[in-house]
């Protein structure tokens, strides 16, 4: 017996999307700033790409979805929290890790806006 | 009237699936831009999103009375998720749960405000990051983006999204809306009644 006709199942599989999906494509964005910053921290092989590996759990975290990585300011703003996760990661003393996002006065918006929401 | 229905709505919006798959969907004088036409007269029509315009458009359509020519849709003019945000923070139907049928606004922490919206069609799953940061995944229909979900794609799709309300994400329950008219109807009669 024939297999009954299904109706339209490719166009539905068409418009049918993952925002998940977009870490990927965001990842290529970041990936040669991220692995710059890890060569610094780190001359182990095997820690950069532990690293590499937390700065990308982080942007899957963060969603790029949210941004527009098309505006500059976006682009900085969520690569600012991939290197932030890398150092903290990293284990650096809280003093520092504060002065460093008082530099860049991303990570303390992050924190507002975190504890605001 | 038409009795609010987020299935009406879910319903409605399935048809606009695809929408903006063509370039002619966009031309002027397009369905897109009577959409944004519907929620502002001032619209910059080659930069705004209609992911909220297209929520707009199938809530009137979906609770559109043919014999009273009104629609019960009770969600005010909005054309930005930011707008959309601000009137439910003031009538007090924005949650931190989601369900079917609410409308997701998502939050962008570097801006500050809500950035994109779409239709809850079902709740996939909850989970949680960490023992502050829960999240939940859902299914939307969602107007003016990709297969990634990114902002500003051009068409109206299904997707899986991921929301988690440490992030800032909130679901505005529409069907709030109704009952809270109603109490604003009541009280404004009795005050009037005592004075």
């Amino acid at each position: 017996m024939d297999a009954p006709p299904t109706i339209g199942t490719r166009d539905a599989a068409a418009f049918c999307g993952d925002s998940r999906l977009a870490v990927d494509s965001a990842w290529e964005t970041f990936r040669p700033s991220i692995r710059a910053c890890a060569q610094q921290m780190t001359k182990e092989r095997d820690e950069q790409q532990d690293l590499e590996q937390e700065a990308m759990i982080a942007l899957w975290k963060a969603d790029p979805t949210r941004y527009d990585l098309g505006d500059p300011g976006d682009a900085e703003y969520l690569r600012r929290i991939l290197i932030n996760r890398m150092w903290h990661v990293w284990g650096v003393h809280d003093n520092r890790f504060l002065e460093m996002a008082e530099r860049h006065n991303i990570a303390l918006q992050a924190q507002r806006a975190w504890r605001s929401a | 009237m038409v009795r609010l229905s987020p299935r009406f709505l879910i319903a409605t919006a399935s048809a606009f699936i695809g929408l903006g798959a063509t370039p002619q969907d966009s031309a002027p004088g397009s369905l897109i831009e009577n959409f944004r036409a519907t929620v502002s007269q001032h619209c910059k029509a080659a930069r705004d999103t209609w992911a909220v315009p297209l929520i707009q458009h199938c809530g009137y359509l979906a609770h559109y009375d043919e014999r009273s020519r009104l629609s019960a849709w009770p969600v005010p003019r909005a054309r930005s998720a930011e707008e959309l945000g601000a009137i439910g923070g003031t009538l007090q139907v924005l949650y931190e749960q989601p369900i079917e049928g609410d409308l997701f606004l998502m939050y962008q922490p570097r801006q500050q405000r809500f950035v994109h919206a779409g239709i809850v069609t079902a709740v996939l799953a909850r989970g949680r990051y960490s023992r502050l940061s829960p999240y939940v995944d859902i299914a939307s229909i969602e107007g003016d983006t990709d297969h990634q979900g990114r902002m500003g794609g051009g068409m109206a799709m299904r997707m899986t999204r991921r929301l988690s309300h440490a992030s800032g994400d909130r679901f505005f329950r529409w069907t709030e809306l109704a009952t809270h008219h109603q109490q604003m109807a009541r009280t404004a009669l009795l005050s009037r009644r005592s004075a």
